[in-house]
């Protein structure tokens, strides 16, 4: 067993940076700040490159792990709880996007939050999100998963409501953390389940019982963990925080509300694949959800008129394509997509974070327009991001998206095969409606305040990186020449015997699916692009961005948000107002101030006897030694 | 295997010799030091002992048990128990050096090779009550242990509560004893032998069939009593508060933990030995009344006190009573439950002492609550290891205190304990509104009344500064008597934590002291 402490050093580095950061935002200049951020999290990128090359020097074909036992605690003879880092190809994949594009952010964070005078409390924040999403997906245990878990709820509680002094920003901000809150319930009351059915936290002591365990308990387990995958992927029905979250700072919503954190759901179905496997009802909520929400998603962001929101449901729509694909066993086609939405995504938010920057600020598509010849670099990138989004080959999108919809039509699911198709051609339809919006055409009002000063390095840099990514990344699965995601992840998703493998039923030939979805997808891309221009290009009429009826009512999320918000939040008001108005006051009150009178009558009791006279004092032993006499005697 | 306690006895000699043969106020550091060395010989003998190591932690007599003519029995139970009585001793002489009435009072300071003196023979006497194989020595060491402790609490000589708490401590401890002694003569006098293993063989003879005579009842429960009266449970429990109050910080630490650990041992040999495996459960129902009432009185009591000492002699009173569920059953694991919930609290309650003393230095024994008020702002080490001891106390995780309460109750439910552990589950529930409190005091701004409710940092850091340091804080203190205090702090805090997050280090290295597990 060799020794595997450098896995330590991936969240451990920036653990260390986020306290550091905490202890010195006040005292050091901004550009120490920076500088220690982000050497901390590119040390942690570095830590996860070693593993990486470890892990592939490790012996064997199938599944391979490095691992690293944190800590433990037991009673002898009673069951151990036991925390530790698991390095195999399911946890470096995320780790490798985690800080890969965590590292990337951060440098361009340096540039974009320059003029924000809590400079330091961002990096502290930015750099404690980095240690607890890798914690999340390198635990070995379930238990360590909710400890991540948590953990990214709350530096996404903390990010989103950076600009902490403006109403909009702390409702955002409440409105996630309430919403994960539910989530994480969902997730604790899965964990009892899990330790309740298989007596570990352990997946190496879990997945090996799941073959031997009756369905209808893997059933209630699996639809717990789903609660809490939707809420933090941000899937429908609990999806109404992410929209709001874009009231975070932009490179924030890049890392965590699009390439990683919202992901984690996608993580937790992955990496609970044999329990997901061994119940078909589970197995159908989750392609449910994630089709669903693809659909809705796709739907929500033809309406929007704030870019960031336009790719907050994009993202929301592309996730669901992920949990599609995992509920119907396709889980690498789930990850493959997961890393090159993760790479594109990123780079349209940064790409819009520029606009925005450079805009002072607008966010409303509304009030752009022509900015294409003004800000060149960021519409070139902006457009790669696009087309990447879109599915346009040979670009990192097409193939990923391929791969799941191709996966969705062998295993013989031609409803959501044709589902997916349409998600596409709306996808399409949105970027170029969005792309024309900003760039083309004429400009309106709000162009007049371009600031077209040079780009910074530190924001041009890792954009140019995302665009190269974004362009290339899906070269590493070109069928029949590279296979990158099945060398990373096929061992695992097969390695526990007794589950059913992944992908069971392959009900169409491949070979026929893949020539018939690649020029689906390739068709319907094309023509939802046209349209997009044709509507909104450079000749469009002025008020093709003002939304009708039926804009405003995708613009409005279908009404979803406004639907709680006339119903389960008047309802959790009124509950509380009743627990504020009635039950605290007479009830708990009652009960708490009479228990606590009582107590503390009594303990003013026990200081009476104590009076300090030595007689009395022997007085209580005389009558306590008769009294254990008398019984004694009677026994 | 009676090399410890000849360590001990040895060693308190020489601190007297030592006395007699170097010059006036030239003894102390040497009185310490031997003191120190006698304490830390006896533990390597402890530690080294390997003959007896394969007996069951409750056997008394039989065969694969090695004793001295029955009277002292060796063997893992012995070995762990004195283990930790000795580092009880070396934490609270590491106290003592600096105790301020040591330095400053020129008569107690000529007498400090007494107080090693008289420290050495407590823990000897405690020692020799965990290993007792037949009742003469353990009355011999129980003899011996309060005899030093009367003095020791009464060592501050000018000092009217040192006085009045010796008083009473040794006025009612004298008929405790006269209580126990009975018990013991009518034990003997039932079964003729005041040999344990003797004993027990007696209830096996069919004359019995497994009964017990009256006699032997009354005398057993005249010895429960006298037990109790040492552990403080109540109603016999009365000299605890004054006692802890008046004795010298050091000597209160010492007391607290090694008093309850040889009691705790030599009654669970005792009710081994006496009390047929049948006849358990009825006996120990008196037992289990006082328990769940030293836990009620302890935990509420400790609300209404006001001076720190006296809080945490009522939780001493409560942790009594707890400790009791690892008498309830009889095997390995209910002594080793008792031993690491009496490791949990030794490190807990040793290290509150340290800072105690920390913060009196300078100023007059011991501490008003109030004055831990904003001690963080202050203090904050200091403060942050008193709040880890606290919530030990309490049993949150992961402490100490945790794991200790937490084997307790598992045991309770082996022996369908259920009225102990419902009064331990209420009672902790009650005594963390206690420690909360003291903990709320220590981070509560100083100031919090009169600043406006704001987050400022800036704000906080001038109502930091603006804070008059107490005078009694800032009395200086020569390095090594801090490195002595800090050292103990450290230790406690180190022990107290790792209790909690890896009991199983403990317990993996405790296995193989008995081979039942």
């Amino acid at each position: 067993m060799q020794s595997t402490w450098y896995l330590g050093l991936i969240p451990g580095l920036p653990l260390a940076g986020a306290l550091i950061l905490a202890l010195k935002r006040n005292t050091w200049p901004k550009p120490r700040l920076a500088l220690a951020a982000s050497t901390m999290v590119g040390g942690s990128f570095i830590a996860t490159l070693v593993a990486l090359v470890r892990w592939m020097q490790l012996p064997g074909e199938g599944y391979r792990a490095l691992e690293l036992s944190l800590w433990q605690w037991g009673l002898a003879g009673e069951r151990t709880i036991s925390l530790g880092l698991l390095g195999d190809g399911l946890s470096l994949w995320f780790s490798v996007v985690v800080t890969g594009v965590g590292l990337l952010i951060h440098i361009f964070s340096a540039a974009y939050m320059e003029d924000d005078p809590s400079y330091g409390r961002y990096f502290a924040e930015l750099n404690y999100f980095i240690f607890a999403m890798s914690l999340l997906v390198l635990s070995d245990s379930f238990l360590g998963v909710l400890l991540g878990w948590a953990q990214v709820g709350l530096a996404s509680y903390l990010l989103i409501g950076f600009w902490h002094r403006t109403p909009e920003a702390q409702g955002a901000a409440n409105k996630a953390f309430l919403i994960n809150m539910g989530g994480e319930a969902g997730i604790i009351l899965g964990l009892a389940g899990i330790f309740a059915a298989f007596g570990s936290f352990r997946f190496a002591d879990v997945f090996p019982q799941v073959a031997s365990t009756p369905e209808a308990v893997l059933t209630v387990i699996g639809l717990l963990l789903l609660i809490g995958a939707a809420a933090k992927s941000a899937q429908l029905p609990l999806h109404t925080w992410l929209p709001d979250a874009m009231q975070g700072p932009t490179p924030v919503s890049a890392l965590i509300h699009a390439a990683t954190m919202v992901t984690a759901g996608v993580y937790l179905v992955s990496r609970a694949y044999p329990i997901y496997q061994g119940s078909a009802a589970a197995m159908q909520a989750v392609a449910l959800v994630g089709a669903a929400s693809a659909l809705y998603g796709a739907l929500a962001a033809v309406g929007q008129t704030d870019i960031k929101r336009v790719l907050a449901y994009s993202t929301m729509s592309q996730v669901g394509y992920m949990m599609l694909s995992a509920g119907v066993g396709a889980y690498q086609a789930a990850l493959f997509h997961f890393l090159t939405h993760a790479f594109f995504k990123a780079l349209l938010f940064l790409a819009a974070g520029m606009v925005i920057h450079h805009l002072g600020g607008e966010q409303d598509i509304r009030r752009m327009g022509g900015l294409g010849k003004k800000l060149p670099f960021p519409y070139a990138a902006f457009l790669v991001g696009a087309l990447a989004l879109a599915g346009a080959p040979p670009l990192a999108g097409f193939f990923s998206k391929d791969e799941i919809l191709v996966d969705l039509l062998i295993t013989g699911h031609r409803t959501y095969w044709i589902l997916g198709l349409a998600v596409a051609a709306l996808t399409a339809f949105y970027m170029f409606r969005l792309v024309c919006l900003v760039f083309t055409g004429p400009g309106s009002e709000g162009v007049e305040r371009v600031d077209e000063a040079q780009e910074d390095q530190r924001m041009a840099g890792p954009v140019a990186i995302l665009s190269l990514l974004s362009i290339a990344a899906g070269w590493i699965a070109i069928p029949g020449r590279t296979d990158l995601p099945g060398r990373f992840l096929r061992g695992f998703f097969q390695h526990y015997p007794g589950v059913a493998p992944a992908l069971p039923a392959v009900v169409v030939d491949p070979s026929e699916a893949k020539s018939a979805t690649m020029m689906a997808a390739i068709a319907v891309a094309a023509v939802g692009a046209a349209i997009g221009v044709w509507l909104y290009g450079p000749r469009r009429s002025p008020k093709a961005a003002q939304p009708g009826p039926l804009a405003a009512f995708l613009a409005e999320g279908f009404y979803l948000d406004a639907l709680y918000r006339g119903t389960v939040v008047p309802l959790a008001h009124g509950l509380a107002r009743l627990g504020a108005q009635f039950l605290e006051p007479s009830v708990i009150d009652g009960a708490v101030n009479g228990l606590a009178g009582l107590v503390r009558s009594a303990a003013a009791g026990t200081r009476d006897v104590h009076t300090g006279y030595v007689r009395r004092y022997a007085l209580g032993i005389v009558v306590g030694t008769i009294a254990v006499l008398v019984y004694m005697a009677m026994l | 295997m009676l090399a410890p306690l000849a360590a001990l006895v040895v060693g308190s000699l020489t601190v007297l010799v030592i006395d007699f043969v170097l010059p006036l106020g030239r003894s102390r550091p040497w009185a310490f030091a031997a003191g120190l060395g006698a304490v830390f010989l006896a533990g390597w003998y402890v530690y080294a002992d390997a003959a007896g190591a394969a007996t069951a932690a409750f056997q008394v007599g039989g065969p694969g048990l090695t004793t001295v003519v029955g009277a002292y029995i060796g063997g893992g139970f012995t070995r762990l128990f004195q283990i930790l009585i000795l580092g009880a001793a070396a934490l609270s002489l590491l106290l003592s050096v600096s105790w301020r009435e040591m330095r400053e009072e020129v008569d107690l300071q000529q007498d400090s090779s007494g107080y090693v003196s008289l420290l050495l023979l407590a823990a000897a006497g405690m020692a020799a009550m965990t290993a007792a194989g037949d009742l003469i020595t353990m009355f011999v060491g129980l003899e011996l242990l309060s005899l030093s402790l009367y003095v020791l609490v009464g060592f501050s000589r000018r000092d009217p509560r040192a006085r009045e708490g010796a008083f009473k401590y040794f006025i009612l401890g004298s008929v405790a004893s006269g209580i126990l002694l009975f018990g013991f003569a009518l034990v003997f006098g039932e079964t003729g032998s005041v040999v344990l293993a003797e004993i027990a063989a007696h209830w096996d003879d069919p004359a019995y069939g497994g009964a017990l005579s009256g006699l032997a009842k009354v005398g057993i429960g005249l010895a429960i009593v006298g037990f109790a009266f040492k552990m403080a449970l109540v109603p016999f429990h009365a000299w605890a508060p004054d006692a802890y109050q008046g004795a010298p910080t050091p000597v209160t630490a010492f007391m607290a933990v090694g008093t309850k650990v040889a009691a705790f041992a030599a009654l669970f040999r005792f009710l081994t030995a006496a009390v047929p495996a049948g006849w358990l459960a009825p006996v120990l129902l008196p037992l289990a009344l006082l328990a769940v009432l030293s836990m009620a009185v302890g935990s509420l009591g400790a609300m209404v006190q006001e001076d720190f000492k006296r809080l945490l002699a009522y939780s001493a009173i409560a942790h009594a009573g707890y400790l009791v569920l690892a008498l309830s059953h009889r095997s390995e694991e209910a002594a080793v439950a008792g031993f690491m919930y009496l490791a949990g609290y030794a490190f807990t309650s040793l290290g509150a002492f340290a800072v105690l003393l920390w913060l009196t230095r300078g100023g007059r024994e011991g501490g008003e609550l109030s004055a831990l008020a904003g001690l963080y702002y202050r203090k904050p080490w200091p403060a942050v290891a008193l709040t880890v001891f606290l919530l030990s106390m309490a049993g949150m995780p992961p402490s100490g205190g945790f794991v200790g309460k937490l084997l307790l109750v598992l045991i309770g439910v082996r022996s369908g304990a259920w009225f102990l552990i419902t009064g331990l589950v209420l009672t902790t529930g009650l005594s963390a509104y206690v420690y909360l409190r003291v903990i709320k005091t220590m981070f509560a701004r100083p100031d919090a009344a009169e600043a406006p409710a704001s987050y400022g940092e800036a704000a906080a850091e001038a109502a930091a500064a603006a804070e008059p340091v107490a005078a009694a804080e800032a009395a200086p203190w020569s390095w090594p008597l801090a490195a002595a205090v800090s050292a103990v702090i450290v230790i406690c805090v180190a022990g107290t934590l790792q209790l909690g997050l890896a009991p199983q280090w403990v317990l993996s290295s405790i296995k193989g002291l008995f081979p039942l597990f």
